[in-house]
């Protein structure tokens, strides 16, 4: 298994528009269940990368079950098999998109902007050397992959164990809660990150920097198909015309 | 000069850890820019320019097929663009340029992703072994990093005459205006939903 779980890191390597992570998924089933077996996987496959340890534990569970029936059960176990499978994946790419991009990823950024603000309140900007600097990046290194080798490594061994009733277990787990509980700890972290830049800002802008982020976060709550992409190019464009007209 | 190299192909190396290789937060702005900050001897300078990148990319999900702009490459393409030392008259225009510049780089590396994802189809099709094509595929997205970065190291502003004042007003108000740009973002990334 620590063959599966490493191969597993190279899920996406070999992401393409026909088969998304199959080729990724099937290449690291081969040690698990031999070149023959882990090539029936090699199919349309798609799920988030760090759940995906958790369907191939149950893949491999329930791959002994097939080996083990009589052979006239074999097909229609195998097609439960890829059932399951297919099932999994959609939900857990929905669950694991919510947990790690939309509440451990934005949390732990969070986290380091408040770690470099206060730096910067306390010290001063000129305390911030290489020390200071890379200690934020394994701040938020170490945050962020507390919980998401966690969930590779655990989520394998749950997999392995529960097989077909991976998804009753996982629901159990109430991961809902969990993303909810980031989210708002993730929130108060920004919230307070935010408001020491306005203060590192000076007095003269502190209102000026306020009203810009509650401009851009208004239009990107409210505009239709608004993206920082986009509003960043508009504030280019915008500069530009400003700076050429003189009102800059 | 030899700063600048290592860079580029430092970061071309750590955006593997993005998408296809190990995916432990490697190739995030947040990791990227202190390093290459600390490589490139101004690791405040990079710590910064990866926190602002890092939140504009919070706002750039890989959910479903969509191919978001590249953060490490945005991040990159900045600090060498910022950090490039072009002289004392370009050096202040740099810094001005390097984050909009930063971002052209990572929106190009974004639509470079869809070829990318073609050869990656061609290449696990043919026969010769799944491993071989998974190599194959990152060996030809290191290249594309490489190349990528490269073209910023050799096209980086600062350089020459110095564009028209009226452009230098507009990347001053621009560089004010992008931290609070990622501020919006993350308030927004974290709101609520029903």
């Amino acid at each position: 298994m620590k063959a599966l779980s490493r191969r597993l890191w190279l899920l996406q390597a070999g992401w393409d528009y026909r088969l998304m992570q199959g080729a990724g998924f099937s290449w690291a089933l081969k040690p698990a269940l031999g070149a023959e077996r882990a090539k029936r996987h090699l199919e349309y496959f798609n799920t988030h990368p760090y759940a995906a340890p958790a369907i191939a534990g149950m893949v491999c569970k329930l791959e002994e079950e097939v080996v083990a029936a009589p052979e006239a059960e074999r097909a229609a176990l195998i097609e439960r098999l890829h059932g399951l499978k297919r099932a999994c994946a959609s939900a857990f790419a929905a669950l694991g998109d919510a947990l790690f991009w939309g509440a451990l990823r934005p949390g732990c950024a969070a986290l380091a902007l408040v770690a470099e603000q206060l730096t910067e309140a306390v010290a001063g900007a000129a305390a911030l050397g290489p020390i200071e600097a890379l200690g934020i990046a394994l701040l938020y290194l170490a945050a962020f992959n507390r919980i998401a080798l966690a969930t590779r490594r655990k989520g394998l061994a749950l997999g392995l164990e529960s097989g077909a009733a991976l998804v009753a277990k996982v629901q159990e787990m109430r991961v809902q809660d969990e993303i909810r509980q980031l989210r708002g700890l993730g929130m108060g972290l920004a919230a307070a990150g935010v408001a020491l830049m306005a203060w590192n800002s000076g007095p003269g802008q502190r209102l000026a920097a306020l009203a810009a982020t509650a401009a851009f976060w208004a239009a990107l709550r409210w505009l239709p198909r608004a993206s920082t992409t986009r509003l960043y190019a508009a504030s280019a464009l915008a500069a530009l015309a400003g700076a050429w007209a003189g009102w800059l | 000069m030899s700063a600048l190299w290592a860079a580029a192909g430092l970061a071309a190396l750590l955006e593997l850890d993005g998408d296809s290789l190990g995916q432990f937060g490697l190739a995030r702005p947040i990791v990227v820019g202190p390093t290459l900050g600390c490589l490139l001897g101004a690791p405040a300078t990079g710590l910064m320019f990866g926190i602002v990148l890092e939140l504009l990319a919070l706002g750039e999900l890989p959910v479903g097929g969509h191919v978001p702009l590249n953060a490490t490459i945005a991040t990159a393409a900045s600090l060498i663009v910022a950090l490039g030392g072009r002289g004392p008259d370009g050096s202040a225009y740099a810094l001005l340029a390097a984050v909009p510049f930063g971002i052209a780089f990572g929106a190009l590396r974004g639509a470079l992703e869809r070829p990318l994802r073609a050869l990656r189809g061609r290449l696990s099709s043919r026969e010769g072994g799944l491993g071989a094509a998974l190599a194959g595929a990152l060996c030809a997205q290191a290249a594309l990093n490489v190349a990528l970065l490269s073209a910023a190291v050799l096209l980086r502003p600062g350089q020459g005459a110095l564009p028209d004042e009226r452009v230098l007003v507009a990347l001053q108000r621009l560089l004010w205006l992008t931290p609070w740009l990622g501020a919006a973002t993350l308030l927004h990334a974290l709101r609520a939903r029903s």
